[in-house]
């Protein structure tokens, strides 16, 4: 018994050891940065002889950089250069500070296709973290790049990136007898594969995606009227939705993708309406005596943001989507505020405003109620959020007319080619 | 953009040197297509096919054209010298690329050493950890042996116990046994004894008997005697008669008396010797009753004496037992006094044990408390360079546990999950700060190593935006 006893008792205190020594001191941590992920997407391995249009860690590298949201270092601080998973060495990426490493191989098939590789690890972790492999064709390189980067994307930040959507532009350019022409294209955010859709003697305006991407409304000036056209992307098909007296421009389809709201100017100064695309009935939202414009709408359909000058200058307006509402006045710093869309989560707007020093992109938070400049160009027009949110895409007007791709915080700005003429405006679908 | 690739460097500048030496290559070709075209106008040698027209021109023209000349090959000359200018300043940033890239490669041989370096440095860390790691296994399975030794020697000690317990309890037992066949040993000696004591009282009846039967022998004797005295003393008197009678008829009964006294005679003589063999035999009846008496004297002596020898027998039995039994109980007493005080040495032992154990305890504890209180002081700095390397970049709000376990020097050596948030990126992100974060600094005391090697973060963003 008094063994029994006994050797209870040093049970207990053996018990007592274990649980102390899983008492553990616990760290709370609330707080972290939000900075650039340093990453290191070392040039892939291409088979010798192969001449390639795009190289594909370079279009990887900028997919990435332009977010802002990834740091890609520049190759020339590499240690090492691997392309297959025996030949990294951590360390050499723990040196130089990145937090991920992706590593690539291009090989040819023989019969014109392609095998893309690629991995992404975890550089203090040691470990990887996917890898694929994708067949291609010489001209689906860059699309690959595009799901690479991705992959990587999502793998890190949890969430999708807009790396593979398509924006539609619309550009005055020359034809092939040299007469001035006005286009509209889709092409891949970044402005490679840009297909024209439409050509026309007449200006294109206000291009703007359905939610479901298979279709582009906008509007043509001709004769002195615009009116509303939807076209199918797929097909080329196109057919006019508005052609009411006065102008009818501006068109913005509504997220569930049944309606269209626009301006028309019938009533002697433009007024927001919306149409219901099914039976073609047309509701009016704005009544005001000075000019209502830009409508947009916010991603649950409930509210449209537009831009009116009934407070003297050009200012953003929010109204409920339904007929007798109150408008009421969001913007309320800067010379002039206009172009307002929505952000994919609805809580912030894009806008071009005008502090002083010429038009700008802006951001307007909900919450914060303050308009945040952008950009550090000064002429800028047509400015758009990227389907996810984490880039946003503006034209830059002026002599050299381009398009600008944006980081949210401002910090990442980068040019991009591709649309030949002179940009006028742009559209990013919302579709991810 | 704003990374400009740096492969395209190299593509630029030798696109630009060849720009340049087609530029002087058109240059000179110019040149020479003028020096060779200049004097072929001026030979009338080969026939020209146009008409050859006659224009009068005035000297001030000629001068003019002249001047025109002169100022165009001045203009050539600038040009050249502006080409050569040009070249020169091609050269000359030829020059300076060519230094960038001596620069360039200098740097890159730099950070190809510094890489081998700290390739070299990692690789002694690395080591480092591993040796540290194996110290560690190896103390560790010194304590484990350590552990098992006190194991050991704790059964061995309980087993030596309970054997002498048992061997104590077989010696009881033995002892009791012993005492209960000595005890049945004297029972049977008593029971002999008995039976003894019935043979001698058996014995004595005989005896007593044969006394008796002696006596009454003796008696009958007696009587015999009387009766033998009493006809004597009658057949004296029978005689007096008799001779009274003989003398009365003396004569005449002489020859009969003689012949009577001859016949009494022989019948005397037949009675006397009847008498005679009677007393004979009563006699030799005496002397044998007498012998055999004597005899029996001998026998009872002998009886007594064996009895005597018998009793003083069993009085030495009886106190070797009783000898031999005390002898026993007060070993069988030592024997428990020896064991219970084995069993309160043991006792004693164990609870000095018991005490030693708990002030180790107590000692453990008090370096625990102290190591805790040193590592709390380091929570803030720890938490800080945590904080700075978590990079948020899923900007979720979720939950994430983990356990995070360090080297002496406060390396990070693991990082477990015990929490997940469900999100990988999310929990990866919360991985990748600790790890970044590493070293992280610990008390410098490796009296607290154990007891602050592994510890728990928690990243709960939502603590932070409410």
């Amino acid at each position: 018994m008094l063994k029994i006893c006994r050797k209870l008792l040093i049970a207990i205190g053996l018990l007592a050891v274990c649980v102390n020594s899983y008492a553990l001191i616990t760290i709370e941590i609330d707080e972290g940065v939000e900075r650039a992920v340093p990453i290191a997407v070392v040039p892939f391995g291409v088979d010798e002889g192969i001449e390639l249009e795009h190289i594909v860690d370079d279009v990887i590298r900028n997919d990435l950089a332009r977010t802002g949201r990834f740091d890609p270092k520049p190759p020339i601080e590499f240690l090492s250069f691997p392309t297959t998973i025996d030949q990294i060495t951590f360390s050499d990426w723990q040196l130089i500070k990145v937090d991920y490493v992706v590593i690539g191989s291009v090989s040819s098939m023989g019969d014109g296709s392609y095998k893309v590789i690629s991995r992404l690890f975890d550089a203090y972790e040691q470990k990887q973290i996917f890898g694929n492999q994708y067949m291609a064709e010489a001209s689906q390189l860059r699309s690959i790049a595009h799901q690479i980067a991705n992959n990587v994307y999502e793998n890190v930040t949890g969430s999708k990136s807009s790396f593979h959507s398509k924006i539609a532009v619309t550009a005055k350019a020359q034809s092939s007898q040299g007469q001035p022409e006005h286009r509209l294209y889709v092409a891949d955010y970044d402005g490679h594969n840009s297909q024209i859709l439409l050509k026309t003697n007449d200006p294109i305006l206000s291009p703007t995606w359905s939610p479901d991407s298979k279709q582009i409304a906008y509007s043509i000036l001709k004769a002195h009227q615009t009116k509303v056209y939807i076209q199918t992307v797929a097909t080329g098909d196109r057919h006019v939705v508005a052609e009411f007296e006065g102008q009818n421009s501006s068109p913005s389809w509504s997220p569930d993708g049944q309606k269209i709201a626009f301006a028309n100017s019938n009533k002697g100064n433009s007024e927001i309406y919306i149409l219901t695309l099914e039976d073609g009935t047309v509701t009016r939202i704005t009544n005001h005596r000075l000019i209502d414009t830009e409508p947009a709408w916010s991603p649950d359909g409930k509210f449209i943001v537009f831009t009116s000058n009934r407070g003297k200058n050009a200012q953003i307006y929010r109204i409920r989507a339904r007929k007798n509402a109150n408008a009421e006045r969001i913007t309320l710093e800067g010379e002039s505020n206009s172009g307002a869309r929505y952000s994919p989560s609805g809580k912030q707007l894009i806008l071009i405003s005008n502090q002083g020093n010429g038009n700008q992109v802006a951001i307007y938070d909900f919450k914060v109620q303050t308009i945040k400049i952008v950009s550090s160009t000064t002429i800028d027009d047509s400015a758009n959020f990227s389907p996810n949110g984490d880039m946003l895409i503006y034209i830059v007007e002026g002599e050299d007319r381009h398009i600008n791709i944006l980081s949210p915080d401002g910090k990442m700005q980068s040019r991009i080619q591709g649309v030949a003429g002179a940009v006028k405006q742009v559209a990013w679908e919302s579709k991810n | 953009m704003k990374n400009r690739n740096p492969r395209n460097f190299g593509t630029k500048s030798v696109l630009l040197a060849l720009l340049v030496h087609v530029a002087i290559v058109l240059a000179v070709g110019v040149n020479i297509y003028f020096e060779q075209v200049i004097p072929s106008n001026t030979q009338s040698s080969k026939p020209t096919e146009a008409p050859i027209q006659a224009h009068a021109i005035s000297e001030q023209a000629i001068e003019q054209e002249l001047e025109q000349i002169r100022l165009k090959e001045e203009q050539e000359r600038q040009k050249l010298l502006s080409q050569k200018r040009e070249l020169e300043a091609v050269r000359k940033e030829q020059e300076q690329i060519e230094q960038q890239r001596e620069r360039e490669e200098k740097q890159l041989a730099m950070i190809e050493s510094r890489k081998l370096e700290e390739e070299k440095r990692v690789h002694e860390l690395e080591e480092q950890r591993l040796k540290q790691e194996e110290e560690l296994r190896e103390i560790e399975n010194a304590r484990q042996q350590e552990a098992e030794k006190l194991a050991e020697l704790n059964k061995q000690r309980e087993e030596h116990l309970e054997k002498q317990i048992a061997q104590q309890l077989a010696e009881a037992q033995a002892a009791e046994q012993k005492r209960l066949a000595e005890e049945t040993k004297r029972q049977e000696e008593t029971r002999q004894l008995a039976l003894l004591e019935e043979q001698k009282q058996k014995l004595q009846s005989e005896l007593d008997a044969m006394n008796q039967e002696q006596s009454n022998k003796e008696t009958l004797l007696k009587e015999l005697e009387k009766q033998e005295q009493e006809r004597l003393q009658k057949r004296q008197r029978e005689q007096k008669l008799v001779e009274q009678k003989q003398a009365e008829a003396q004569t005449a009964e002489q020859k009969r008396l003689a012949e009577e006294a001859k016949r009494q005679e022989e019948a005397q003589q037949l009675a006397l010797s009847e008498d005679q063999k009677k007393l004979a035999q009563a006699r030799e009846e005496e002397k044998s009753r007498r012998a055999e008496e004597t005899k029996r004297a001998e026998e009872a002596e002998m009886l007594a004496l064996v009895k005597q020898r018998e009793e003083q027998l069993d009085r030495q039995r009886l106190e070797d037992a009783e000898r031999k039994r005390l002898a026993d109980e007060r070993k069988k007493k030592q024997e428990e006094e020896r064991l219970r005080q084995a069993k309160l040495e043991e006792r004693e032992r164990l609870a000095k044990v018991e005490q030693e154990q708990i002030r180790e305890e107590a000692r453990r504890k008090q370096v625990e408390n102290d190591a805790i209180a040193a590592f709390n002081k380091y929570v803030p700095q720890i938490r800080q360079k945590v904080v700075e390397n978590w990079n948020r970049v899923t900007q979720k709000t979720l939950k994430t546990g983990v356990i995070v376990e360090i080297d002496r020097s406060g390396g990070v050596q693991s990082v477990t999950i015990t929490e997940s948030s469900g999100s990988n990126e999310f929990d990866r992100s919360v991985s990748l700060a600790i790890r970044k974060a590493s070293p992280l600094p610990i008390p410098d005391n490796s009296d607290f190593y154990e007891y602050i090697r592994k510890f728990r973060f928690v990243f709960d963003p939502s603590r932070n935006s409410s």
